[in-house]
């Protein structure tokens, strides 16, 4: 006797979270089976193996069909064919955009195509998620990127508004797409120690204050890209550390503010100059793609490492790059005081996140 | 021309992508009606296409409104090459042809492929002008309405219920054209659908015609159903009961308009005797004293001379039961000679309603208050017949007279059981190659025949508060006369009311009625069967499964009664029998609910003998298994909370010592003189034996106890409502469940073919269980189960349910309560609730309970005294000794008609029972809110838990096929059916959203026929459903909607609940 068709359909659609996770993490049927055997589901429900197979196959077949609508989420709440309450729906849809940390800290930066899905394998391997979940969120990252890309608009709204996601799966998926988008390096070695949430905050800084967003709502794409003319008028900012007497002055003028108030105030003098040039050699170089893609990793070479082998406490660090951004206005031969601000206000954010172990 | 429809297409949605090349679609669409076809304008490039088109108008008789579905096409428009079609959305606009229900249809449709399934939505507005036709012989029947649920729909009065209407109509198969063979798939699909839709609508029409007919204007109970006879033709035919139904909101306008048309019809009983009254005394007061003069120690002599009992089949023994069975006896035959003649007037008047009313059948199986009065017991009838060809479809006669032939015998088969009308009934075939088992089954009854005449409750209401006295047991009382019984049964004196008799065991196919006294909880109690047969061809294979034919429904009730007696109950209601025939085997399900009527009396226990008891270790093992039955038993017993008032004859011993028993079983068969010695009447100080001898048996024991109880916090059930569960939460899940297990061809024997059947059902309910279990505590309500052989080593196993969410704490009542309740109900109920007010009744308590019909007294004998043939027919299951020997003369004596082409066995059985005036159908539950916007709501049941149905919208009919030829991509046979079936769902939901509608009551899968071939990579699947539309209110809302008449509302959901155990 052996089972050729089993199938159980219910006019409100059925949905277990248990087994919607097991689908999500990729497991196939019989694996599921297994892991819900472990848990202990048999002796509580008295039900057999049996039972378990047929409503775990069950479970895959709906969420299978389900599948193409979580595709286009909007469609999930239009159709006809599956009568889900909607906090189901909004489970569904949340659940499925969800991702693992392990496996976006893999693919944040790359480009999502061809090439990057043919590594999945091997991300597979190291992170330990399956090949099929790693497909799964690796499509997701890729489609919401196809959807909002050239689309006029506020990056989150468009994602909120094309997945019906929540306001914090949308910012991720905001930070996901902006990084896809201009290629950060985020998969150095150096930068091994950053968590997705250290990237997505400075990438929801840089979003706010370095697109054509931040200068104008009204154009494709304005969250998407930085703006190129910001980028090349960071140039000017080189004269902070090409101009020998403003290096000095600047230096000074912080110095003479933190004396006291730092504990590696010896350090901090001593390396000042180091980090002058660095931070203001990183705006200046940002006009190449090249260099835009490893700006995490020269801030980190060129800043967050030095202080951490100085062993600056983060609150010596936030108070050096207050004083270090605000000392700057009072350099009267410096005219650029606005691009300054625009470009330090998302820096000086970003590099306290990113200044940890 | 009486009607001009109107059409306008709105939008598009989701539409699939048609161009590769622009990832788009141009998209327009056809409206078609009869012949008459408009187009919209082709909307470019776009998925969610905006057509927003004029209103397309289609004038039209309305004889066609009937017939035609209005079809509507959306293609995709090609420049160059032919159009492809996308899909095509069918709408049946019979709801918008009566007045009181949906007055536009407008909403999103799925648009429906039969290759590719849903592709879409189309948003459409449908609308019909219907001008007055005066002419009286018009074709059509706009007006009638039709319900699906099987009693009368809440929000109506049943001002009449005129009885029995059925109609027929052939066509060809288009399946089986010569044209098939040169068209593609999708055409001969869709050329199928449409033409069961066109059945459909005629079939309806016809109906409706006859109804008028009738002077009503509605059918209840409405059941449609298609044969596929394969290369005979294609067959739809409709059963239904006739009523003149007035919605309850406005009875003072409605009632003489209904009235004075149905004087000219008016029925001869009442014609002769306009003033009732006269005549109630009579009858009602010899009642009376009769009832009174039955004095407990009589009753009581009877259970202790046990050896009175005869087992035999003849009817004559079992006499010494004292005076009061025999003066009860003539007064019965009184009353029901009385009943059927004002049955038999009725048809007999007016002569072209002869050929209707010569059936008193009702496809009701819940009943007003008061309607019945007796139940006699299951009645069926079977027949095998060989297919040919419909040669003229325009004339079905052949098949006409096959189904009249049935329903015949099931009419005598009831006047067997002293029972003029059959309720609870229905018909069904089974379909194999070219032989047909057309199955027809119901259950006998005693009406009260005020209801099948005119709109005078008061008689009735007055009769139901006399039969009412001792609460809730009226209906179990025999209505056959006990000294001419049709087959032995074990009479006792009814333990509710001790005055008149009651069988020991009741078998119905109706609903349990709503102010039955019941203890504990129900049960579902299934009994399955599998028998191998040869492959034969034409005539050979029909005589064949006419000789297997007996004994399956022998051993279908023998396991009926073994679960039934092992889960200690004593009754059957919504029995449902199916019979399914393939190529080498057949196969019975039986499914019904259990329960404990506490005017039965208590069931005894199962007995096992072995033959050879010298055996020490023969004995042992029988000995372990009679412990094993018994604490079955006693665990079902405390599982159902079975404990009915104890009292000195009830305890007994329910099981008498084994030695003895075997001892006594011993004698019997060696020596069947010696059975007067035996004491095996089926009260309760007796045993249900059974003997051991052969494998067979061990298997039937085994097989008993394999049948695992749900777990807790389930309970589950095949009628409408759970008997002893009354506080529904709002919470329900329809289903359906399929599976088809494929038999290994190796060594298959009825043995193992049984095992496999039997798991294959207990898994499914496993598994329904399993899947449920965030619900509980719940019940699962309308279980019902179809089996079909589609191919030869296949079993497919259709289920369709409802789980229904309730509040445990509530869920405890005592039976004293109860009665307390019902009562209190039955008194001080609102018209709404009871559908009958009550004022009446205190007014008319003088009335007469039965009609008079003088002429007809003569004929009493003659009509008593049932043909042999019909006696030897029925068999009483209740019984175990001499069971088989009795069953196998009668099949010996069973006289086979072969005739040319037809052939035909019979098969009936019955089983005793009694039915009271069922009220039924008050099933509200406690308030429950969480209504979400756009959800409709699918249920079996004809009422949703926790709300009011407000309005019924119309009839849902559906047909649909669907076919792939790339099965494996879409998921094998199961992504293929599972996907089919949640668009059938939502197909039906977004008609009765369009409608106006929220929920479907009475939701039946009528048919799945499903068919594959895997080689090739093809399945196909036809699907078959029907419901009502209905608008229905939470009951929350809807107290504070009408506060004007709070109690009105109020009272039917706190009392409904309790009414239902």
């Amino acid at each position: 006797m052996t089972s050729e068709l089993d199938i159980f359909v219910g006019n409100t659609t059925l949905i277990d979270e248990d087994v919607y996770r097991l689908w999500l993490d990729g497991y196939s049927v019989s694996d599921a089976v297994a892991l819900r055997v472990r848990s202990g589901i048999l002796e509580q429900t008295g039900a057999t193996a049996a039972v378990l197979q047929s409503d775990t196959m069950d479970h895959y077949r709906t969420f299978h069909m389900l599948e193409r609508l979580l595709h286009a989420p909007p469609k999930l709440l239009h159709q006809l064919i599956f009568q889900i309450p909607p906090s189901r729906q909004a489970l569904l849809i949340e659940r499925y955009y969800a991702f693992d940390e392990a496996f976006v800290r893999e693919v944040l930066g790359k480009k999502l195509s061809k090439g990057t899905k043919k590594d999945l394998d091997d991300i597979s391997t190291k992170t330990g998620i399956t090949l099929k979940s790693c497909r799964r969120q690796f499509d997701n990252f890729k489609r919401v990127f196809k959807v909002v890309e050239e689309m006029r608009g506020s990056l989150v709204d468009n994602i909120q508004q094309h997945f019906l996601l929540s306001d914090r799966l949308a910012r991720d998926y905001a930070a996901i797409v902006f990084f896809a988008n201009n290629r950060f390096e985020t998969g150095k070695k150096k930068l091994q120690y950053l968590s997705f949430g250290d990237f997505a905050f400075c990438a929801e800084l840089m979003i706010q204050n370095w697109t054509l967003g931040a200068v104008d709502s009204q154009v494709d794409d304005m969250d998407m890209d930085l703006d190129k003319e910001f980028l090349q008028d960071l140039k000017e900012l080189k004269v902070l550390v090409a101009d020998k007497d403003l290096l000095d002055l600047h230096k000074s003028l912080v110095c003479t503010a933190l004396r006291g108030k730092l504990g590696v105030f010896s350090e901090m003098e001593a390396n000042f100059k180091n980090l002058s040039r660095g931070l203001v050699n990183v705006a200046a170089k940002l006009t190449h793609n090249k260099d835009v893609r490893d700006l995490f990793v020269d801030l980190v070479e060129k800043f967050v490492e030095p202080c951490r082998s100085d062993h600056w406490p983060l609150s010596d660090v936030r108070l050096f790059l207050n004083q270090y951004s605000a000392s700057v206005h009072s350099l009267d031969g410096f005219r650029h005081q606005a691009l300054w601000d625009r470009y330090m206000g998302t820096l000086h954010g970003c590099l306290l996140r990113l200044y940890h172990d | 021309m009486p009607g001009k429809l109107k059409v306008k297409i709105v939008a598009g949605r989701h539409l699939p992508v048609m161009d590769r090349a622009s990832d788009l679609t141009d998209a327009f669409v056809e409206v078609k009606f009869g012949n008459t076809t408009f187009k919209t304008d082709v909307y470019l490039k776009s998925l969610n296409p905006q057509w927003n088109s004029e209103w397309f108008k289609f004038e039209v008789d309305d004889e066609d409104l009937q017939d035609e579905p209005l079809q509507i096409t959306v293609l995709d428009h090609d420049t160059y090459s032919a159009n492809d079609a996308i899909g095509k959305v069918y709408i049946d606009i019979d709801p918008l042809l009566y007045s009181e229900a949906a007055t536009v249809i407008s909403g999103w449709f799925p648009i429906y492929d039969t290759i590719h399934g849903i592709r879409g939505e189309i948003n459409v507005v449908v609308k019909v002008d219907l001008f007055n036709d005066l002419n009286r012989f018009r074709q059509s029947s706009c007006g009638v309405k039709f319900f699906c649920t099987t009693s009368i729909p809440k929000c109506y009065r049943a001002v009449i219920i005129h009885g029995f209407v059925e109609e027929l109509v052939v066509n060809e198969d288009p399946e089986y054209q010569w044209i098939d063979r040169i068209r593609t798939p999708r055409a001969s699909n869709e050329a199928r659908q449409r033409l069961i839709s066109l059945m459909s609508g005629e079939l309806q029409r016809k109906i409706g015609l006859k109804v008028l007919e009738m002077r009503g204007n509605a059918v209840v109970g409405y059941l449609q159903c298609f044969d596929l006879e394969g290369e005979s033709g294609l067959v739809v035919r409709a059963i239904g009961t006739a009523c003149t139904l007035d919605k309850l909101s406005s009875p003072a306008a409605f009632l003489p308009a209904c009235n004075s048309p149905s004087k000219e019809m008016k029925e001869i009983p009442f014609n002769e005797d306009p003033n009732p009254n006269t005549h109630s005394s009579g009858p009602s007061t010899p009642l009376k004293n009769q009832t009174y003069s039955f004095s407990p120690s009589k009753s009581y002599s009877r259970q202790s001379s046990s050896s009175d009992t005869d087992l035999s089949l003849t009817p004559k023994t079992g006499m010494g039961s004292g005076s009061a069975g025999k003066e009860g006896g003539p007064f019965k035959a009184l009353l029901r000679q009385q009943t059927q003649s004002a049955l038999e007037q009725r048809g007999g008047s007016p002569h072209r309603f002869c050929r209707r009313r010569e059936f008193p059948f009702f496809t009701l199986t819940a009943f007003p208050p008061g309607f019945l009065v007796h139940v006699g017991g299951v009645v069926s009838a079977r027949s095998v017949k060989l297919l040919d060809r419909i040669h003229n479809p325009d004339e079905p006669e052949t098949r006409d007279a096959w189904w009249a032939e049935i329903r015949q015998e099931i009419k005598s088969h009831a006047k067997a059981l002293g029972c003029h009308a059959v309720v609870g009934y229905s018909e069904s075939t089974s379909i194999c190659e070219e032989v047909c088992i057309l199955s027809a089954s119901g259950t006998a009854a005693v009406l009260n025949p005020r209801f099948l005449q005119d709109g005078t409750v008061e008689g009735c209401l007055e009769q139901r508060l006399e039969e009412n006295l001792p609460a809730g047991c009226g209906f179990c009382h025999i209505p056959y006369d006990e000294l001419n019984m049709p087959f032995p049964a074990h009479l006792t004196y009814c333990y509710n009311c001790r005055k008149q008799k009651v069988p020991d065991v009741l078998f119905t196919t109706i609903d349990l009625p709503t102010d039955a006294t019941v203890i504990g909880k129900g049960c579902l109690i299934q009994a399955r069967l599998c028998r191998l047969k040869k492959k034969a061809q034409a005539e050979a294979n029909a005589t064949a499964i006419s000789n297997l034919l007996p004994f399956m429904e022998y051993e279908v009730h023998t396991q009926l009664m073994n679960k039934l007696k092992l889960k200690g109950m004593n009754a059957l209601f919504g029995l449902r029998i199916q019979i399914t025939v393939g190529e080498n085997m057949l196969m019975g399900l039986a499914s019904a609910t259990g329960v404990y009527l506490a005017a039965l009396p208590t069931p005894g226990g199962i007995q096992i003998a072995g033959k050879t008891p010298n055996d020490g270790s023969y004995e042992q093992h029988i000995s372990h298994m009679q412990k094993k039955i018994n604490d079955t038993i006693a665990k079902n017993k405390e599982l159902y909370e079975i404990t009915p008032p104890i009292s000195e004859e009830i305890i007994g011993s329910p099981i008498p010592e084994p030695r003895q028993r075997s001892r006594l079983l011993r004698s019997q068969s060696e020596s069947s003189d010696e059975v007067t010695e035996l004491d095996l009447s089926h009260g309760k100080k007796d045993a249900f034996v059974l003997e051991i001898d052969d494998t067979d048996a061990m298997e039937d024991v085994h097989s008993l106890l394999t049948d695992v109880p749900p777990p807790s916090g389930f309970y589950s059930c095949n009628t409408e409502i759970m008997p002893g569960i009354n506080n529904w939460t709002s919470e329900i899940q329809m289903f359906t469940s399929v599976r088809v297990i494929r038999l290994s061809s190796l060594n298959l024997t009825n043995q193992a073919l049984n095992k496999n059947f039997n798991d294959l059902c207990e898994n499914l309910l496993k598994s329904l269980y399993f899947k449920l279990r965030s619900m509980i505590p719940c019940c699962l309500c309308h279980v019902n189960f179809t089996v079909s052989l589609p191919e030869d080593e296949l079993i497919q196993v259709t289920v369709t349910a409802v789980a229904i969410t309730f509040d445990k704490n509530q869920a405890l009542q005592t039976t004293k309560i109860h009665v307390e309740k019902s009562l209190q109900r039955a008194s001080t109920d609102n018209e709404e609730l009871l559908q009958f007010p009550l004022e009446l009744c205190s007014d008319s308590l003088p009335s007469h309970p039965f009609p008079p019909a003088k002429e007809h007294l003569e004929s009493a004998s003659s009509n008593s005294g049932i043909p042999a043939a019909q006696r030897a027919a029925s068999v009483d299951y209740s019984s175990f000794a001499d069971r088989c020997s009795g069953w196998i003369e009668l099949i010996k004596l069973k006289a086979q008609t072969i005739r040319r082409g037809s052939m035909k066995t019979t098969v009936t059985v019955e089983k005793a029972s009694p039915m009271g005036e069922g009220n039924f159908r008050n099933r509200s539950a406690p308030p429950c809110a969480n209504s979400t916007v756009g959800v409709v709501k699918m249920t079996p049941l004809s009422f949703i838990p926790g709300a009011k149905i407000t309005k019924y919208l119309g009839i849902i009919n559906m047909f649909f096929i669907r076919e792939t030829t790339s099965l494996r991509e879409e998921g094998g046979v199961s992504g293929f059916l599972h996907a089919f079936i949640a668009e059938v769902f939502a197909m039906v939901r977004a008609h009765v959203a369009a409608l106006g509608g929220n929920a479907v009551v009475s939701y039946i899968m009528k048919q799945c026929v499903f068919m594959e071939n895997p080689n090739k990579n093809q399945a196909q699947c036809l699907i078959n459903v029907s419901g009502d539309a209905v608008v229905f209110v939470r009951e929350s809302e809807l107290e504070v909607v009408s506060t004007q008449q709070p109690t009105a509302n109020c009272q039917p959901s706190c009392t409904g609940g309790e009414v239902t155990t």
